[in-house]
């Protein structure tokens, strides 16, 4: 038991508290008045002793428990300062920004432009690669297409012998399933609707690993026999058709007048393709000698375990190249393709890592360009820095408040990302969402953000709080000593020289590859249409079966249709096709075709067509001009000699240098007559105009009965009158069909060209911001040298210095390094442009015209926007620069 | 009531009496440990005696608490040692349980009292 007064406790109280030696003190202090107050009563010393302890209790007790309280009252003291230093912080950090609130806004749009884009390009990116399909294992699953590059077909689906000939004779995969995806009329539960219907092998669910959530897949008996068909609704179906919810295995369903037995309902999450299947139908397996020269199946398969996919394609041409041996008719120069799940050729994909590693290096550049902000300003607040270190703030505390600034920042810029990231996601759900079924529920990606954001908040920490750790180590009196305008700052800043060499670079190959991909647009869209959209309306019809049971009934409703739109008094023509005029994609059929007496010898290219259907007037109401023979007209009709018009180029290709009209050409469907063609017209361009598919076959409606038409309109005057006219002649023939997609053939050709406008933009958005950011980081090199510097200059223009010496002396400074970046910029856009050579449609990747205006607008450019701060800096007032030292 | 000496049983009810009495203690002024014991010894005789040492886990929580503040002081025969004071808080604790306190002894009484 200490025996003295701790005198001394007083003093390191102002050290923080020693609750320990305190409670010592007390309970020594405590026990000897309470020895000294028995003693007085007349207790002995001794007696006195264990009376005291007695009546004290347990000391080690009472240690413990106060020992107890005094570390939580502790750890509260210790948290509740932490959480006062770190508000001070966020003050601190607060007013430190709003200091240079040009800086702040900047640098904040700077890092929301920069993880904006590039959170939603990753999140794009991520949905291509890692698709949130409820499908298992998507990687191992693949298309199988068959191509053909001598007629220009790619992505087209197989045929009934190819697929049985691929599961037969290839060990790559695990299993391949075949299925068609088609229209039926669904009637029974509660209306009559066209819905999608998929039918399929029946191994399709098992390849998918899904399986029914109610009822029984299906089985290969359900496949073969043909008297009681069956039927698998999508969760959909069965929650929409029977509203009661009811169990429906074993009910039946209506599809295209005849009746199914649903033996099952998909999970509710499933689905593939297209979320508006809602029938699954089951379909034998092909057989070897089924058909082979009609490609109407497409197919998927899973590669086998530990089998590569170029080894699975290898595999697959092996096959394909066989069977154009062996079916010469039906296969001669068709090849196999593999192709992920994914609807991307290799040009998009080029396209996409191009956006991608543009808006990557856009994020870099935003990430140097804050960097340089930040160390400009941390050499300019050396003198603050020094001030507060000299007024007792400690190193920490200098470095947290500046920690904090950048930490502000970024989440600032942070948040401000969202608004960019946005509305571009919206954009590409709602431009590629309704072609790709898995972009449809594209969504910003959380560890997108985040991964981007920590990259540029890494960096602004690292050079937010560099300058400092490097400012902290100067003692503050030297600092104070040197002015911010001493020699010191004459030193040459090498990083600064580097990070604007590297905004210009960015900026340079940002340039030149959206003038390049500009350009590629601009002729994809200048390419003549083959018709003309000024004009004219569209929409569409589609007979339902339940209505007109008969293919030809659906004709001659739709037939009736056209002839009452001729009557309107607006309309100067008026024809029907069975698609747009400009639809290319996937499922386009480019049919083989036989030639009569055919000229030219192409052994392993035989004769094909893309083949449309079409209405006498069609050809009017485009504007798609006759070269040769006549058109189509009323009496071509079922009961008429069967006939064709064909294009331009197809003519070419097989009647090199004369006249086609009059000669005879075949279908492949064996079935159908000879067709004699009566007339030529000019080529109607496809969307993607690197897709040869010009050789086009029209034959008339009424020889090729179908159920849905597309009618083209052509009106006097504005189409926008017409409207009303359209729907009241659609009415008068039969008031329950409904008109769809009634529209401006200008406007549906926007439609066409969306995706395309939509990747400008993109390109557009991203060379301008870094074009900014080349600028103001000039300029910003610029203006703080020429701050710097201002005491130099007033001392040169004092002694007569020449304004032009000192402004170049200024504009080296920045201009040698944004040079440097030009030249670099150049070689790399060189290189970046053959990558993505396949969708620079009719440019030349290294036309130089381009490359010079980048130049010339980077050099043009960031000489400006050195200029203006330099020359500012040679207009002060010598006397009063040198005065404020 | 018995002679409570005994602060492990039923502890919470009896640091709650202890915390009061202590608080009564200091409303006279500021005062140490000791002056606090002694007060208590004075004021209750034999009928309550506490152990001395479980006053000081008391004054600890209770200057967590907020209800009383701590200071080092001279004492009378010029020594330092560590003086409590009621806060406003700590005053205002008091009146409210003092009147609690005071209404149940109350109620306990009367139904003693009934026969």
């Amino acid at each position: 038991m200490a025996n003295r007064t701790p005198m001394w406790r007083r003093y390191l109280r102002l050290c923080g508290p020693n609750p320990r030696a305190d409670l010592e003190a007390e309970i020594a202090y405590h026990l000897e008045e309470l020895v000294a107050y028995l003693i007085a009563r007349g207790m002995t010393p001794e007696q006195a002793q264990v009376e005291a302890m007695r009546r004290f209790g347990s000391v080690s007790r009472v240690r413990a428990d106060c020992d107890d309280v005094d570390q939580q009252s502790i750890r509260e003291t210790r948290r509740r300062d932490m959480k006062d230093a770190l508000w001070s912080d966020i003050l601190d950090a607060g007013r430190g920004l709003t200091r240079a609130p040009g800086l702040t806004i900047g640098a904040a749009l700077i890092l929301a432009l920069g993880i904006g884009l590039n959170t939603a390009t990753y999140s794009f990116n991520k949905a291509l690669l890692f698709p949130t399909v409820p499908i298992a294992d998507v990687p191992h699953v693949v298309r199988l297409w068959s191509q053909n590059m001598g007629r220009g077909v790619f992505a087209n689906p197989l045929s009934e012998g190819e697929i049985a000939d691929l599961a037969a004779s290839t060990r790559s995969f695990e299993t391949i399933a075949a299925y068609s995806l088609q229209p039926m009329t669904i009637t029974g539960g509660q209306s009559a609707e066209r819905v999608p219907v998929i039918r399929a092998t029946i191994n399709l669910f098992s390849l998918l690993q899904v399986a029914p959530s109610r009822g029984r897949p299906f089985t290969s008996e359900d496949a073969t026999q043909q008297t009681d068909p069956v039927a698998i609704l999508s969760h959909r179906a069965w929650q929409n058709r029977f509203a009661d919810h009811a169990e429906v295995v074993g009910k039946t369903i209506r599809l295209d007048g005849r009746a199914y037995t649903i033996v099952g309902v998909m999970p509710e999450r499933f689905w593939f393709e297209s979320r508006e299947v809602d029938v699954w139908l089951p379909m034998p397996y092909p057989r070897t000698d089924g058909v082979r020269d009609v490609r109407s199946l497409m197919a998927i398969a899973r590669l086998a375990r530990d089998i590569p996919s170029d080894r699975a394609q290898a595999d697959v041409q092996i096959v394909a190249k066989r069977l154009s041996e062996e079916h010469t008719q039906s296969n001669a120069g068709w090849d196999i393709m593999l192709t992920g799940l994914l609807p991307f050729g290799p040009g998009e994909k080029a396209f996409f890592a191009m956006v991608t590693t543009l808006t990557g290096l856009l994020l870099a550049a935003g990430c140097a360009h804050i960097a340089n902000l930040l160390l400009a300003r941390g050499i300019e607040r050396r003198g603050e820095i020094a001030l507060r270190a000299a007024l007792g703030a400690s190193r920490a505390r200098i470095l947290r408040q500046l920690f904090a600034e950048s930490v502000a920042l970024s989440l600032i810029g942070g948040a401000l990302s969202l608004l960019v990231a946005f509305p571009i996601i919206l954009q590409i759900r709602a431009i590629l969402g309704p072609v790709t079924p898995f972009l449809s529920e594209l969504s910003l990606d959380p560890t997108a953000l985040l991964i981007t954001g920590g990259f540029i908040v890494i960096s602004s920490l690292l050079f937010g709080v560099a300058p400092a750790l490097r400012l902290s180590a100067i003692t503050a009196s030297e600092t104070m000593k040197q002015s911010t305008t001493g020699p010191i700052a004459g030193r040459r800043r090498p990083l600064a020289s580097l990070l604007i060499g590297f905004e210009v670079m960015v900026a340079t190959l940002a340039l030149i590859v959206t003038l390049l991909f500009i350009q590629a647009a601009n002729n994809v869209v200048r390419i003549p249409f083959g018709f003309r959209p000024e004009g004219v309306l569209t929409f569409r019809i589609d007979v339902p079966e339940y209505k007109y049971a008969e293919r030809d009934d659906a004709a001659r409703v739709l037939s009736r249709i056209l002839d009452r739109l001729q009557q309107v008094p607006s309309v100067t023509a008026a024809g029907g096709g069975i698609r747009m005029p400009l639809y290319s994609g996937p499922g386009l059929p480019a049919e083989p075709i036989t030639i009569e007496d055919l000229q030219i010898a192409s052994s392993d290219k035989g004769p094909w067509a893309i083949t449309s259907v079409v209405t006498p007037g069609y050809f009017d109401a485009l504007g798609i001009s006759l070269v040769d023979g006549r058109s189509f007209e009323r009496r071509d009709d079922a009961t008429a000699p069967a006939v064709a018009v064909v294009s331009r180029s197809l003519a070419r290709a097989y009647w090199p240098n004369q006249s086609p009209v009059g000669r005879r050409l075949k279908l492949a469907d064996a079935s159908r007559p000879w067709l004699t063609v009566i007339g030529v017209v000019k080529d109607v361009r496809p969307v993607d105009p690197t897709s040869p598919q010009v050789r086009q076959l029209y034959l008339p409606l009424m020889q090729g009965p179908i159920r849905a038409l597309t009618y083209f309109v052509a009106t006097h005057d504005d189409p926008g009158g017409t409207f009303q006219d359209v729907r009241a002649a659609v009415r008068e023939v039969d008031a329950d069909l409904p008109v769809l997609e009634l529209r401006t053939l200008t406007a549906a050709m926007d439609d066409s060209f969306k995706g395309q406008r939509f990747g400008q933009n993109i390109m557009r958005v991203n060379a301008v911001i870094a074009l900014l950011l080349a600028l103001t980081g000039v300029y910003s090199v610029v203006a703080f040298a020429s701050a710097r510097r201002r005491r130099e200059i007033a001392i040169r223009v004092a002694l007569g210095g020449r304004r032009t010496a000192i402004v170049t002396m200024l504009l080296a400074q920045a201009l040698r390094p944004a040079f440097v970046g030009v030249a670099v910029g150049l070689v790399l856009a060189a290189l970046a442009s053959r990558a993505i050579a396949a969708v620079l449609f009719r440019v030349d990747p290294l036309n130089p015209l381009f490359y010079a205006v980048a130049a010339a607008v980077l050099c043009a450019a960031t000489a400006a926007a050195s200029c203006f701060p330099a020359i500012r800096a040679t207009r002060v007032d010598a006397a009063a620069a040198l005065r404020a030292e | 009531m018995g002679t409570i000496t005994d602060t492990t049983r039923n502890p919470d009810m009896l640091r709650g009496t202890v915390d009061l009495l202590i608080l009564k203690a200091l409303t006279h002024g500021r005062q140490h440990g000791f002056g606090i014991a002694r007060w208590l010894e004075e004021v209750t005789g034999d009928v309550l005696r506490i152990e001395e040492g479980s006053l000081y886990p008391s004054l600890h929580r209770m200057e967590r608490r907020g209800w009383v503040e701590a200071e080092w002081g001279v004492s009378d025969n010029n020594r330092q040692v560590k003086y409590y004071r009621l806060t406003r808080r700590g005053r205002e604790y008091l009146q409210r349980e003092s009147s609690g306190w005071t209404e149940f002894a109350t109620a306990v009484f009367k139904v003693l009292q009934t026969s």
